[in-house]
């Protein structure tokens, strides 16, 4: 990024308590990392955050060097309460980076994924080169004067609740798994993330439920239409088939 | 009543695959990673098919509510001479 593109980006309304956090965030993490890596590595999320910062790639480059650093450490450090707090400092450092990229991508980029719409060739593009290009996506972004004081604040101050949050769920997940013959760590990675995901899929599968206890008149009929349409298309396909043959049939004879 | 058959059929599909999903969570528990991966499949599919159920019984409730209501409607209209255009 070149040094005109971040004064502009600083310049945008709304977007500098985002920014804030997220510095703060990876100073954090290299804090925390400092107390137990040596200091080079300590500073590849800071890298990696300002390097994908402006990109939708941020969160996962720190996420994964943050993994790395937690995993190359030159020294081990036992599991004593000081080093449970640094890892709740970590977490909550790491979510607060997360949130903070995300919300100021939805300032600057756009609000929710890209649409990309219809293929460029109904757009009005003729040719190869309209059937292979895709129509702009059409992006909306997040307006700059809807971020207030207590939306950051309340971000803030939540990132602890998770940060604890997480530490009892890793305090459940069973620790003395051996799964496929890994040793008991990564046993446990495979139990938390498995269920996070069924919980994930549950979830989903009831908001939907609620969704359809919302529907409309118009929109119930249009859904009951396509369920019989996929159960029944192949009936129906046949029987039209036979109706057109005879009514050509028909006419052919009175002519 | 017909859509109710299918709500509760729906809801012990539900009931059944969140068994099912507890079952892997056990299997996970005995190191059984495979086992666990085929019964996570069995489950996806019958929660699914109950959360199907589901929205097929609710549509169909939103329908026939529709329905009697615009019977209704059309019960209670004053009854007079209709006017062509």
């Amino acid at each position: 990024m070149n040094p005109r593109r971040a004064a502009e980006v600083w310049n945008v309304a709304g977007i500098k308590p985002y920014l804030t956090v997220g510095l703060v965030a990876l100073g954090v993490i290299a804090a925390v990392l400092l107390q137990s890596t040596s200091g080079i590595v300590a500073f590849i999320p800071v890298v990696a955050g300002i390097a994908g910062g402006l990109s939708g790639l941020g969160p996962t480059l720190v996420v994964v060097s943050v993994a790395v650093c937690l995993n190359a450490p030159a020294f081990v450090e036992p599991a004593t309460s000081r080093r449970m707090i640094m890892d709740g400092v970590l977490c909550a450092a790491v979510l607060a980076y997360v949130i903070a990229h995300a919300r100021a991508q939805a300032i600057l980029a756009y609000i929710y994924p890209a649409d990309h719409g219809p293929r460029a060739v109904s757009a009005g593009q003729t040719g190869l080169r309209g059937l292979f290009r895709r129509s702009r996506p059409a992006r909306q972004r997040r307006s700059a004067e809807l971020v207030s004081e207590p939306e950051v604040s309340a971000m803030i101050w939540s990132l602890p609740v998770w940060a604890v949050l997480a530490h009892y769920v890793l305090l459940a997940a069973p620790e003395d798994v051996v799964v496929a013959g890994l040793p008991p760590p990564f046993g446990q990675v495979v139990i938390l993330v498995w269920s996070i995901g069924l919980i994930w899929y549950v979830v989903f599968g009831f908001l939907a439920y609620l969704r359809y206890r919302q529907m409309r008149a118009d929109e119930a009929t249009v859904c009951l239409q396509d369920m019989l349409w996929a159960e029944t298309r192949r009936e129906q396909r046949r029987v039209n088939r036979w109706l057109a043959w005879h009514r050509g049939r028909q006419r052919r004879k009175e002519k | 009543m017909r859509y109710w058959l299918r709500e509760i059929g729906g809801w012990l599909l539900v009931a059944l695959g969140l068994l099912a999903f507890y079952a892997c969570y056990a299997l996970l528990l005995g190191g059984q990673i495979a086992e666990a991966g085929a019964f996570t499949v069995v489950g996806v599919f019958i929660f699914r098919g109950g959360i199907h159920l589901l929205k097929t019984a609710v549509a169909a409730q939103v329908c026939m509510h529709a329905h009697q209501r615009a019977e209704r409607e059309v019960a209670t209209l004053p009854a007079g001479p209709t006017h062509r255009m």
